[in-house]
């Protein structure tokens, strides 16, 4: 098959302990209505939407920041592949994967000349990729958790988390 | 006269000391509904006209609560005038202490403090004082310039009373009330001599009797019926004005029915707004794919990295496949000599020349191990191993796998799908611009709504309450029933008048007849004159009166013509109704000569305003004081005008220059957080002076909570 996306969307990404918290205050858990969504404070429908956008937002403001070593790690147990399939309410968006896996391997060292040769393992490539995922994230969620730390909770509007992105640094540079 | 301030101190919803500093012009003072506007006036009012009963009714509550068991504290009323270049300070107060379970006000002084030109200030207390009061703002004029609500400015309603009271007040025709009564005393007292007269010659003294005496019951009937006419012209009238104020309601009703329609329509249009405006922006984020609007350089970086790994892979496939070709050329070159094919000679020639040790294609001897045998053994092994089942070689490859062709056509496959991203940012502007433009239309909506909803709060506030209403138009037949009743019962009286008239006039031209038979000469001719003094001085305070009402009609006329704010093009008609034994005012609107029926509230309201200022003129040329003008003080007149027409309205009173205040409930609104605002429009009204009343947070149900603040605007 020779593909390393469909290896990679295998994989259920990690985040710091530290955010859980995070995801528990901004996203539900369980689908509901926009509506509902943000009268009760919570912007994003599903917790992997959250770490989906703390990517994108880490990846735009150039801000890669991995685990330290002893950090404790956590997951919502969903493998990649399942991320934006179609709801009821919602559009399917499942092309993101792909988008995030470009993101990836544009942003990381793998010799892909030593995969092709069978230097190295695929396997040992999809880690190095999710780290790379990973680190984004992470670069996401301390941007985020800044915000709210600075005082004044700054998500209180619908349009909040697209202005933010919209502001991220990545344009800019 | 102008007020110069009026202070309020513990009066009411004033808690503790409030003043009003007022200018001479005009004066406005805003407030919405409860907010002090009326506690205002009736402090005013109770300053000038307020006795000692229910004083404890006129106190803070907020104070006595906060003074529960502790001192004596003031409440007061207190004005400063100016009249004549001469300062008059009134102070009207009371104490009050707070007991248990009881309130003891003391009897309420009135104190006066003027200062003369020079000056020197006096002060004076009681009589002195109320006397004072009475003659800088003489009680029959302040009669016709304190109003409150729209109501009360129909001077005229009360009928007979009113008309007597502005003559008394305003017109040289009072001066002849003594000579008509003296005329009406000397012309009776000269009936009576002719009549002793009469009586003590008179042949047909039976005859004379009869007729007097008839003449008497005549006039007592006619007496009597003109009596009940003017009664039951005096009730038809109150029914008339009932049955018209029921039109009011109805068509308060019927405008509320209006508005409640038009606030429903605008209420779901703001609802169908609302759903229009995009609020789901972070979902969009995903199903929009708006969150790849950065995304372009991400790809490009990709497409660089794919495309160069695969050059790099295609460039070490060719360098490797050169390398393994030019290897497979130079052992041919190294060859040059094209081989025989395998078998040739065949197996069995081969293995004899083998054993013979003899090359019998070269013709040579071959021994063991030389060169030849070792070609020849070659041959024979190369010939038997094609004989066995052929073993494929593995080809010989650089790369094992394929990853970089599947990430090249990633590459490839999202390139295409670059037009959408590009797209974003535009559909992300398109949303704000269209969220921008929706929010516009809703402002504009919920200004409208709110227009409409203190419209709807402020037809209810004139409005009787609910039950009010069932209840008048179920009066409304019995209403009607009456008014037929009294009509045709009129009508009887009428025609009881007329016959009565018509015997009295007979019984009177045979009464004459007997007289100048009977009676002395120079008793009948002192008698006729007598008769015609009474009657000058009757027509000539008639005169007085027409002349007092056509200089009021023609000072309203030229004011209503400034005031109209309907552009109504018609002029004010007062004419004076005689109806039985009283007379009335009626101040009708005509145009172009013609009876204008059922003026609408704002109109009639323009026309008492106009009539009033005109009696505020009259009353201004006989004043104590020559030609001073006097203040006039409005609560709430202008109920039934709505914004636009007060404001129109207030702009023309300030054109007068003279000093009036007016409260109104209009032009404070609310913002979008529900707080009190006063409204733009209140920009474009020309006033000296403006003041805005507002109650400090409170607490509904607990009256010791309120007090009024002003804030001078």
């Amino acid at each position: 098959m020779d593909s390393l996306f469909d290896e990679w969307k295998t994989s259920i990404p990690k985040y710091s302990v530290k955010f859980k918290g995070l995801f528990s205050s901004l996203a539900n858990k369980y689908t509901a209505s926009s509506e509902k969504v943000v009268s009760l404070g919570k912007h994003f429908e599903l917790q992997y939407e959250l770490y989906t956008y703390a990517f994108f937002l880490g990846l735009y403001s150039n801000i890669r920041i991995g685990f330290g070593e002893v950090e404790k790690k956590t997951d919502f147990s969903n493998p990649i592949q399942t991320w934006g399939s179609k709801k009821t309410t919602r559009e399917d968006y499942t092309y993101i994967r792909e988008y995030m896996f470009m993101a990836v391997v544009a942003k990381s060292d793998v010799d892909f000349l030593s995969l092709d040769k069978g230097e190295v393992e695929s396997k040992v490539v999809v880690n190095q990729l999710i780290t790379v995922l990973e680190e984004y994230v992470y670069g996401g969620l301390t941007i985020i958790s800044e915000k709210i730390e600075d005082g004044i909770n700054p998500f209180l509007t619908n349009d909040s988390f697209l202005q933010l992105l919209l502001k991220s640094g990545f344009d800019k540079s | 006269m102008i007020i110069k301030s009026v202070t309020l101190e513990n009066f009411q919803c004033y808690y503790d000391i409030k003043s009003f500093e007022f200018s001479s012009g005009l004066n406005i003072i805003l407030g919405d509904n409860g907010e002090g506007k009326t506690k205002f006036f009736e402090g005013v009012v109770w300053l000038f006209n307020g006795n000692r009963f229910k004083l404890d009714k006129l106190v803070s509550k907020k104070k006595l609560k906060e003074e529960y068991n502790n001192d004596l504290f003031p409440v007061s009323v207190s004005m400063s005038v100016e009249i004549n270049n001469q300062e008059y300070f009134f102070k009207k107060s009371f104490y009050v202490e707070s007991k248990e379970n009881s309130i003891i006000t003391s009897d309420f002084k009135l104190v006066c403090w003027h200062t003369n030109e020079n000056g020197e200030r006096d002060s004076f207390e009681g009589d002195t004082a109320s006397n004072l009061l009475d003659e800088v703002f003489p009680p029959e004029i302040r009669r016709y310039s304190m109003f409150k609500g729209e109501a009360e400015l129909n001077i005229f309603k009360s009928g007979e009373e009113a008309l007597s009271n502005l003559v008394k007040s305003f017109s040289n025709a009072k001066y002849y009330d003594k000579y008509c009564s003296y005329g009406n005393y000397l012309r009776k007292k000269a009936e009576k001599e002719v009549d002793k007269d009469v009586k003590q010659s008179s042949q047909n003294k039976e005859e004379f009797d009869r007729i007097q005496m008839n003449i008497k019951s005549k006039k007592e009937k006619l007496k009597s019926e003109n009596k009940l006419m003017s009664k039951e012209c005096g009730n038809l009238e109150q029914i008339k004005e009932d049955l018209q104020d029921a039109d009011k309601h109805f068509d308060n009703a019927k405008s509320l029915k209006i508005i409640k329609s038009k606030i429903s329509k605008l209420s779901e249009e703001k609802e169908a707004i609302q759903r229009r405006i995009v609020t789901d922006f972070t979902i969009r984020l995903f199903d929009q794919r708006w969150i790849l609007i950065h995304f372009e350089k991400i790809q490009e970086e990709f497409n660089a990295k794919i495309n160069a790994f695969d050059k790099d892979r295609r460039d070490e496939e060719k360098r490797f496949n050169i390398e393994k070709g030019k290897a497979q050329r130079s052992q041919e070159i190294l060859e040059q000599i094209t081989p025989l094919p395998v078998g040739v000679p065949s197996l069995s020639h081969m293995e004899e020349m083998l054993n013979e040790q003899f090359c019998k294609v070269c013709n040579r001897s071959a021994e063991k191990g030389s060169e030849a045998y070792q070609f020849m053994e070659k041959r024979l092994h190369e010939f038997i191993n094609s004989q066995q089942p052929k073993q494929v070689k593995p080809k010989e490859k650089l790369f094992r796998f394929n990853y970089l062709s599947k990430l090249w056509s990633i590459s490839d496959n999202s390139t295409r799908q670059l037009r959408k991203i590009r797209k974003i940012e535009q559909e992300i502007k398109d949303v704000f611009d269209f969220n921008r433009s929706m929010k516009i239309k809703l402002a504009d909506i919920e200004d409208k709504l709110n227009k409409k909803e203190r419209e709807f709060e402020k037809i209810i506030a004139k409005s009787s309450a609910e039950e009010d209403l069932i209840s008048i138009y179920s009066k409304v037949k019995e209403w009607k029933e009456q008014e037929s009743r009294f009509e045709m019962s009129i009508e009887d009286h009428k025609r009881t008048i007329d016959s009565l008239e018509t015997k009295l006039k007979k019984l009177e031209i045979e009464k004459e007849s007997i007289d100048s038979k009977d009676a002395k000469g120079f008793l009948v001719e002192t008698r006729s004159i007598l008769r015609d003094v009474e009657i000058i001085f009757n027509e000539t305070r008639e005169r007085k009166y027409e002349e007092f009402l056509q200089n009021l009609e023609q000072k309203s006329n030229e004011i209503f013509s400034t005031i109209n704010v309907d552009d109504f093009t018609g002029e004010i008609h007062l004419t004076k109704e005689v109806i039985g034994d009283s007379e009335k005012i009626k101040v009708n609107l005509l145009e172009n000569g013609n009876l204008y029926e059922n003026p609408n509230q704002s109109l009639q309201t323009t026309k008492h305003m106009a009539l009033l200022f005109a009696i505020s003129e009259l009353a201004s040329e006989v004043s104590f004081y020559s030609s001073e003008e006097y203040p006039m003080i409005f609560d709430a007149p202008t109920s039934s005008f709505g914004l636009r027409k007060t404001l129109d309205f207030l702009n023309l009173v300030n054109s007068t220059e003279k000093q009036r205040i007016i409260a109104t409930y209009e032009f404070v609104g609310r913002d979008s957080s529900g707080n009190q605002e006063i409204e733009g429009e209140f920009s474009n009204v020309n006033r000296s002076k403006a003041f805005w009343l507002r109650r400090e947070a409170f607490d509904k149900n607990d009256l010791s909570t309120i007090n009024t603040t002003i804030t001078t605007l």
